[in-house]
């Protein structure tokens, strides 16, 4: 699974560097601007951060991690380096490379969500179901009073699943609490369906099937 | 979310009685023209701060106006009406007035067009200090820190800061003093400029909206924002004078978000907005909206359609107004979609402010907006936890509120608007693979939607090589490998997007979702241009959702500025780059689309049809002539069976889905007999013109016209019967007979009259007198339904009979006609009383 550039990272970068006037340009535009910026200004660490997470979107692996290294040189204390470098082991599938750099900054920034689901992600794909299923209960409630998206349940159940059958209960438990808290999106019902059916639970599991049957025959009838 | 206090309009008109709330007018206390005395410093005036308590003497000081100052150069000539030395380094300024109650006064507020600094205190009470001025107490010498001037030809004295917490405790009942300096940044500037403004129970005042969101057939959201906060208060009504529902909400905010709800579908209501005393916006013919169509219902619809809008310049100016123009002479939108980077570049508050909110003022408070995230909008905003600006921003449905299934997230949503099903997605920070929660939902909101068109829009467009190229950046392509075969198979019909700064339009797609080297004839379901005029429009079958039938895929990124790229995606029938926005027009099984750039010109146009390739054919068959049979006529078998169509199976008429048979069809006494390829149907007596029409399953239309007649060629039946049937004795005295007659008709009523009565003494034809004197007929109604008449007992001789034959006939209404008799004798003795009519 691939996500997209945080909303924390462009927090950091974008609105340290953001472009002139209202160019939007492709990345390759982008990447050519921010070397123009970068040879005006080659002290400044955001440029470097910024366009290293312009080669890792365009999956140029070496130009990022080479870009980040000159951002955390001149700047060692911008964390969002560690973040960035997550992404890039997340997406070249290196795991334990993006739980490292994941914990550097989520030591750092206990309350970010993004970074938090991040860090499970690279937790779940070491195996590491329950730590998985940790961070995105700490992400979901990085959320506070705000709706989280159904996502964080839904991976935090599978993390769970994937534990063993031990863990399944948590795992219902989990969606539960999240199709309550969402308004009972089918994006959570169905994996709830699932989830009860392997723990035998066959009436719960037709309970809501049918309260996901009763939901659709409402939209289509348009009632609400 | 405001809490509805009231909303039943007979209960708020009788709470309502009075009129809307108008406007609270605030008390100005001085401003522009104000008299005041003032002193000039060009060197230490030697008094301190004393100057600024209100028992100061400055009786000695010259009086003069605001404002004061002086202008040595060009700019603040026309604010200065009271001139002072040039180079001064400050002028000092009192001003006195009354305040009846201070207990009264519910704010304060001060503001002043000024040059360069200012500090201000009410009755000796430090009230203000502007930003340019150093902090502490000001000398006659301070000098601020910057430069400040807005110096136009009239006094602009905004901000207006609230020194209520300050001033107000400083009030006192009766005369009071404003006492406010204005210092230079410099001996050596060219202006000195001091313009002030107080006044008390300024009115809160909006400064946001009001907008409107989430529209459904039975309720909207109403938004707006006010400069401080207050309670929440939003009246409504069928006419912008009658506003007779209201929903209040006590809660102090100055994000204002009030449902309202119980509404009528597809119904328009006018509004209003503010405090619980105070009206912002709105009793107005400007502010209204309208909800959307019951579900399902299908009425005329257009939506307008900008993407990466949010440049605040002249090109989404341009953009606009080329819309507005455009719709000036058309339908109004319904609806209103953001395609993404509403607000550049980083979609913060004041940045949606400029971009959206100052941009379309007038189409936000009468046309319900669904945004969707861009990029740009993502730098501020975090969909993981919906907050940042846009979430702020825009209350968007999450439990399928206006149609569709729940999401349980406002960064991606369904809705429905008649006919139409509108999804949203959201491309930038929320999981887009297929397993994820966003593309899990949408594949069960498909299958649960039954409506005709299904409109699917984001940010990050699947196909595109204008300024972003979709072969190559992830968003892109993720959306086109996981998001497009599920809404494919779900029967999407038309994919708008943005990101990139151009217009760029599709054939009529279907699976191409591999990089754009990949596509072949075969995912080009029609190659054509899609327009009437053309190679024809656009067609599917009518069929809601029907999988994998085609889609058409619009980028429509250019309605802020333009941005190039090579434009030569294989996929889009057209690329240009040039500003604009999309029209979208849906009437039925129709949907048109154009482009119209910044000057109102259409720069493309497209069709998409929900029919089949060909009409059907209608043929009427019936019987030229029916007998009647009963008084209601006669059943006429009506027969349609030789209707065609080509795009039916070999042999049937499989496409046609409806046979109406009508009669009188186009006129004004039209009426539907009934449906059905055959029809049984009973007509009455007379002619008639039978119409079938026949609709197949594009929505397509044939009539054909008959005639037949009911008829009546049948007399009538009677039966006839006369008492007495015998006179006797034939004593010549005139005897009362009385017929009775039966006469029936299979269609109906007929007309029985007495046609005659004849003797058999010819002696006494035609009308016998008897020898006694007198008719021998008499009282009897010939020509008329007479049942009662008198007959002469007598006869010529004793050896003959006297009969009279009595003859009735009976006329139908088509003039089929029947007669029957009966005989009266006479006779000769009373043993031979009933010889035959021709007896002599």
């Amino acid at each position: 699974m691939r996500h997209p550039a945080p909303a924390l990272l462009c927090s950091l970068i974008c609105l340290v560097s953001a472009p002139p006037a209202t160019a939007h340009e492709a990345l390759d535009r982008q990447i050519s601007s921010l070397t123009l910026r970068i040879e005006a200004d080659p002290e400044d660490a955001a440029l470097w951060l910024h366009r290293g997470e312009l080669h890792r979107l365009r999956s140029e692996w070496r130009r990022a991690l080479a870009d980040y290294r000159v951002a955390r040189g001149l700047e060692p204390s911008l964390d969002a380096v560690d973040l960035c470098l997550g992404e890039l082991w997340l997406d070249r599938g290196r795991a334990r490379r993006a739980a490292r750099a994941l914990d550097r900054f989520v030591a750092r920034h206990p309350g970010n969500a993004f970074a938090l689901a991040a860090r499970a992600r690279a937790r779940a794909a070491l195996g590491k179901h329950l730590a998985a299923a940790d961070d995105y209960t700490s992400a979901i409630s990085a959320a506070g009073p705000a709706s989280p998206l159904p996502d964080y349940y839904l991976e935090r159940a599978r993390a769970q699943a994937a534990a063993g059958p031990p863990f399944l209960d948590a795992a219902i438990r989990g969606l539960e609490e999240g199709a309550e808290r969402l308004g009972r999106p089918v994006s959570l019902l169905l994996p709830l369906i699932d989830l009860e059916a392997r723990a035998g639970r066959d009436r719960a599991a037709q309970a809501h099937r049918d309260e996901v049957e009763a939901q659709k025959a409402r939209a289509r009838s348009g009632g609400r | 979310m405001g809490r509805p206090l009231l909303t039943s309009p007979i209960l708020c008109a009788f709470l309502l009685a009075a009129p809307a709330p108008a406007l609270a007018a605030e008390t100005v206390l001085v401003e522009s023209g104000t008299t005041m005395r003032y002193l000039s410093n060009l060197s230490d005036p030697g008094i301190g701060l004393s100057w600024t308590a209100q028992g100061f003497n400055a009786s000695a000081w010259p009086s003069g106006v605001y404002g004061v100052g002086y202008e040595l150069a060009t700019g603040a000539q026309n604010l200065i009406r009271t001139t002072v030395p040039g180079g001064s380094s400050s002028v000092y300024t009192r001003a006195t007035f009354t305040i009846a109650n201070p207990a009264a006064v519910t704010n304060l507020y001060l503001g002043a067009d000024y040059d360069d600094g200012y500090a201000a205190w009410i009755n000796g009470v430090p009230v203000h200090l502007s930003p340019q001025m150093p902090s502490g107490n000001p000398a006659w010498n301070s000098r601020p820190a910057s430069h400040e001037s807005t110096n136009g030809q009239v006094p602009g004295y905004e901000p207006l800061v609230d020194i209520s917490s300050a001033g107000i405790p400083a009030l006192r009942a009766g005369e009071n003093v404003l006492a406010i300096g204005v210092w230079n940044q410099t001996a050596t500037s060219s202006d000195l400029v001091l313009v002030p403004r107080l006044s008390i129970n300024r009115p809160v005042a909006i400064k946001r909206g009001p907008y409107l969101q989430s529209g459904a057939p039975d309720s909207v959201v109403i938004r707006w924002r006010t400069d401080r906060p207050a309670d929440s208060r939003v009246m409504f009504g069928p006419e912008p004078g009658l506003l007779t529902s209201v929903v209040e909400d006590a809660s102090l905010t100055t994000d204002h978000v009030v449902k309202l709800a119980g509404l009528s579908p597809d119904t328009r209501y006018y509004y209003a907005v503010g405090t619980t005393s105070d009206l912002l916006a709105g009793a107005d013919a400007d502010h209204y909206f309208a909800t959307s169509p019951a579900p399902g219902a299908s009425r005329p619809t257009r939506v307008w359609v900008i993407g990466d809008s949010g440049t605040a310049d002249a090109g989404a100016r341009s953009v606009r107004d080329a819309y507005e123009a455009f719709a000036a002479g058309g339908p109004r939108a319904n609806l209103w979609l953001m395609l993404g980077d509403n607000a550049y570049q980083d979609g913060t508050d004041a940045e949606f402010q400029a971009a959206v909110f100052d941009m379309y003022p007038g189409l936000l408070q009468n046309t319900v907006l669904w945004p969707t995230l861009g990029n740009h909008d993502g730098h501020t905003a975090d969909s993981s936890t919906q907050s940042g600006p846009y979430y702020d921003i825009f209350t968007l449905p999450t439990a399928g509120e206006a149609g569709g299934l729940a999401s349980g997230t406002e960064a991606y949503y369904s809705f429905d608007y008649g006919d139409i099903h509108f999804i949203c997605l959201e491309s930038y920070e929320t999981d887009r693979s297929s397993g994820g929660a966003m593309l899990t939902w949408l594949r069960e909101d498909l299958v649960s939607t039954n409506r005709k068109w299904i409109i699917a829009f984001w940010h990050h467009p699947p196909y595109s090589r204008g300024s972003h190229d979709s072969d190559f950046d992830i968003e892109l392509i993720q959306m086109r490998e996981n998001a497009l075969p599920i809404l494919e198979q779900g029967g999407v019909d038309l994919v708008l997007a943005g990101h990139s700064h151009s217009y760029e339009r599709s054939f009529l797609l279907d699976r191409h979702y591999g990089y754009s080297n990949t596509l072949t004839s075969g995912m080009v379901k029609d190659s054509g241009d899609g327009r009437d005029e053309g190679t024809g429009a656009y067609r599917k079958p009518p069929a809601a959702a029907s999988p994998h039938e085609g889609a058409v895929y619009v980028v429509a990124g250019s309605s802020g500025s333009i941005g190039g790229g090579r434009l030569n995606h294989p996929a889009m029938y057209l690329s240009l780059n040039s500003l604009g926005s999309l029209v979208l027009d849906i009437d039925g099984r129709r949907l048109d689309a154009l482009f119209l750039d910044g000057r109102s010109r259409v720069l493309d146009h497209f069709t998409i049809l929900k029919k089949t390739a060909h009409p059907p054919r209608a043929v009427a068959a019936v019987a030229p002539r029916v007998e009647c049979v009963s008084p209601s006529g006669a059943m006429v078998t009506l027969d349609g069976s030789a209707s065609t169509d080509e795009d039916s199976a070999p042999g049937a008429a499989t496409d046609i889905v409806e046979y109406r048979w009508m009669e009188d069809f186009g006129q004004p006494a039209e009426r539907l007999l009934g449906t059905g390829e055959r029809l049984d149907v009973t007509l009455p007596l007379g002619s008639h013109a039978i119409t079938l029409e026949v609709i197949d399953s594009g929505g397509d239309a044939d009539t054909d016209q008959v005639d037949t007649s009911v008829v009546d060629t049948t007399p009538p039946e009677m039966a006839l019967t006369v008492r007495p049937e015998t006179l006797w004795p034939p004593n010549g005295r005139m005897v009362r007979v009385s017929a009775s007659v039966a006469a029936q008709d299979l269609c109906g009523d007929v007309e029985v009259v007495l046609e005659s009565i004849a003797s058999s003494d010819a002696s006494e034809s035609p009308v016998p007198q008897g020898r006694r004197g007198g008719p021998d007929i008499r009282g009897a109604g010939i020509g008329s339904f007479d049942l009662d008449f008198e007959l002469r007992a007598e006869r010529a001789g004793p050896e003959t009979s006297r009969v009279y034959t009595i003859t009735y006939t009976a006329a139908d209404r088509s003039g089929n006609q029947a007669a029957t008799s009966a005989l009266v004798t006479v006779p000769h003795d009373r043993h031979r009383n009933s010889p035959s009519p021709s007896s002599p």
